[in-house]
């Protein structure tokens, strides 16, 4: 074979391995990412950029990584606003001169989904201008899907560029004695690529499923059912290599007031049912953050009275608060309408979702121990204390244990036992613990041990057997 | 003269691994193995992308190192090939080296230049420290792979048996202790990383993770190394003093 047409069959195959790759790849979604200010908002004609000091090796301000390919950006807002996608020069542009230069503006939105297709890979900034006289609590999700752009076409060359080589090598150059037929040249099938397009089987799993009738009021409450729910950080950081303990903690208050702790060891939220007659509970709520410092340690309690069959909460002195979401009804159907809020003439409605979109039931063990089948509620519309609500402003998020209804997860927003405490946090807990008895956990498997130790295991045998047939053999 | 019959084995060697189908076989799994596994997740440029999306690499390079290596030596046995080479004037110690340094360059020629694909795909600095931490994990696990082929196809001389026990050896005690344990493939890089990137930034580059020591990553690049020279000192030992070729 002459080295021109292997140098054209190797191009080929470094393009379509480039391509198939890139196919591969188009099929998980990138990005993924949320950004927004939720509980103060954006202050009227304010801009808003994101600063992300938190994570090593990452510039300091305004950049998320974006790759060529399709993007939706998930706009949820109460108002209106105006978003700008940055590119790293625009986002220079913008904060050293204060000229806005932007790759894609989304002008006057309020919920809405928006596409804008990324053809460089770079640093891209999202900024938020709120050009109304109200605040506005934001949220951009953004994710990207599709092939790679940038990906194809270089895969695409590449393999053109061999296909042309190729065919190059085999026209026939010199005298008529040196003419080669074409018809004699021997085509060698890149079949490799082949096989290792076989390495790209995933496996997948099955889970029961089925569907129960929903229970409104909870058959797990009784006196003395609490729930902890730890909101402690999680995360180790270090300074050079030293752990840092300096942890903070913020409580802010629904009067617009907050106060700081430092050396934080624990933040706990927890309820306990002190008291059940019938449908009426009286819960024990308290809220505590434990410091190394005496001085920063806070802690408040408080008494309410909550129907657990429409979950509406009152203080002992019978002031209605409002409906805490701290637990739903339990093992609802997909799609089945819950309500979130009901203090006439407000309310505030949701749906579940109990299933992934490829018909799978969600599940989570961020809180718990082991993976629980969860729902969640998406589409939550209606309005409390007369003002609109939605996802972005209203226990988006919040995931619930299917068999108890229990809340176990996600961001708490405006709920009425924080309401209670005259909290305004928007947390999510890292960690519960609970005397709830919780469905069946989903069992899992390690199956890359399992089959690690099948395979460490096979390979000794293997290599055993052979050794033990050829001695055999060789005594014969 | 001896140098040149061993210069002559090595280019024999390489002609018969760089010729086509193994030669485009051995770039596409280099090309899939490096961007099929990518960490989409996070939407920052940062470094530990490499980290996540070197798990198939790893993998993959060993199968494929794991199968040149197998059928190279214990194929050639089995076939005849080594009894037909050593009935010409050709040192034993020749043959063996020759066919390691032949492989070893094919297979890390290919491998750690498209593995530098990441720079471009996930936006990093060329020559960065933790781009250059990567490739040396990469190399380790080729080192450490080749040599338990070799060692394997040793005791086998069979091409099959060599190729499924070290793939199986290699990927069951890969996925027996798992992705951050010192002695594995992403626990090695893992082990780079995490002191050498509090080292250069500051910083941990995986905040969950506690620091490594400096003895711990020493060892985690030790291990390979010293399972490497003990597996191929004692193939070579054994190849060129106590084999019977039939």
């Amino acid at each position: 074979m002459k080295p021109l047409t292997k140098a054209g069959i190797i191009l080929i195959v470094i393009g379509l391995s480039f391509l198939v790759s890139t196919l591969y790849r188009s099929t998980s979604e990138s990005g993924n990412f949320s950004t927004g200010t939720m509980m103060s908002g954006l202050e009227p004609n304010a801009w808003n950029v994101e600063w992300n000091a938190s994570l090593p090796y990452t510039p300091r301000f305004l950049k998320y990584f974006l790759i060529p390919r399709e993007h939706r950006m998930d706009i949820q807002t109460n108002t209106v606003i105006d978003v700008y996608v940055l590119d790293s020069e625009g986002a220079q542009l913008w904060l050293a001169e204060g000229k806005l230069e932007p790759t894609f503006s989304f002008e006057g939105v309020r919920q809405q989904v928006v596409t804008f297709n990324i053809y460089n890979r770079d640093d891209y900034s999202f900024l938020v201008h709120n050009p109304s006289a109200d605040n506005a609590p934001y949220t951009l999700t953004v994710n990207g899907y599709g092939i790679e752009t940038d990906l194809l076409y270089l895969s695409l060359i590449i393999t053109v560029f061999g296909a042309v080589v190729t065919i190059v090598s085999f026209i026939p150059r010199g005298s008529g004695r040196r003419k080669q037929s074409l018809a004699n040249k021997k085509t060698v099938l890149p079949a490799a690529v082949l096989a290792i397009l076989m390495l790209s089987l995933s496996t997948a799993s099955c889970a029961a499923q089925f569907q129960a009738s929903s229970i409104l009021a909870p058959s797990w409450m009784k006196e003395g059912t609490y729930v902890n729910y730890d909101f402690t950080q999680t995360g180790k950081s270090y300074s050079n290599g030293v752990l840092d303990t300096s942890k903070s903690h913020t409580v802010y208050f629904l009067n617009g007031t907050r106060i700081q702790s430092r050396n934080v060891t624990s933040v706990i939220f927890r309820w306990e049912c002190t008291n059940l007659k019938e449908n009426m509970a009286t819960l024990d709520v308290s809220y505590s953050v434990t410091s190394d410092l005496a001085s920063d340690n806070f802690y408040t309690s408080t008494l309410v009275d909550v129907d657990i069959a429409n979950r509406r909460v009152s203080f002992q002195d019978g002031t209605l608060i409002g409906t805490t979401n701290f637990w739903l009804p339990s093992s609802p159907a997909d799609g089945q309408e819950i309500m979130l809020w009901d203090v006439p003439p407000d309310k505030v409605t949701a749906t579940v979702r109990a299933k992934q979109p490829n018909g799978e039931d969600l599940f989570t063990g961020q809180t718990l121990e082991e993976p629980q089948r969860i729902f969640m509620l998406q589409n939550i519309t209606g309005t409390m204390n007369g003002e609109e609500v939605n996802e972005a402003t209203f226990w988006g998020g919040g995931m619930y244990e299917y068999d108890t209804g229990l809340y176990v997860g996600g961001p708490i927003r405006r709920d009425s036992l924080f309401t209670a405490l005259g909290i305004d946090n928007s947390d999510s807990p890292n960690s519960m613990t609970t005397n709830v008895e919780m469905g069946p956990a989903k069992i899992v498997i390690n199956w890359g041990y399992v089959l690690g130790l099948a395979a460490f295991v096979g390979s000794i045998i293997l290599v055993a057997a052979l050794l033990l047939i050829k001695r055999r053999r060789q005594r014969r | 003269m001896a140098q040149h019959k061993f210069l002559g084995l090595i280019r024999w060697e390489l002609e018969e691994n760089l010729s086509l189908p193994l030669l485009a076989f051995l770039v596409a799994s280099a090309i899939i193995a490096t961007m099929i596994n990518y960490n989409f997740s996070s939407p920052y440029r940062e470094y530990t992308r490499l980290f996540y999306s070197s798990s198939t690499v790893f993998l993959i390079s060993s199968l494929v190192t794991g199968a040149f290596f197998a059928r190279s030596y214990a194929g050639s046995i089995g076939r005849g090939t080594t009894k037909i080479m050593l009935s010409y004037p050709i040192k034993r110690s020749q043959l063996f080296l020759s066919k390691f340094i032949a492989l070893f360059l094919v297979i890390s020629a290919i491998y750690l230049p498209v593995f530098c694909v990441h720079v471009y795909v996930d936006g990093l600095v060329a020559f960065g420290p933790m781009i250059i931490l990567s490739l040396l994990g990469l190399f380790l696990q080729l080192m450490l792979t080749c040599s338990v082929a070799v060692g394997i196809s040793m005791v086998t001389k069979s091409e099959v048996v060599s190729i499924l026990a070290t793939v199986l050896l290699l990927f069951g005690l890969d996925s027996i202790l798992g992705m951050w344990d010192i002695l594995s493939a992403q626990g090695r890089l893992f082990h780079l990383f995490q002191y050498f990137g509090n080292e250069f930034y500051g910083t941990l580059p995986f905040l969950s993770w506690d620091p490594v020591t400096a003895n711990e990553t020493l060892l985690a690049v030790l291990a390979p190394i010293v399972v490497f020279v003990v597996l191929i000192v004692g193939s070579f030992v054994y190849f060129t003093r106590f084999m019977e070729v039939d």
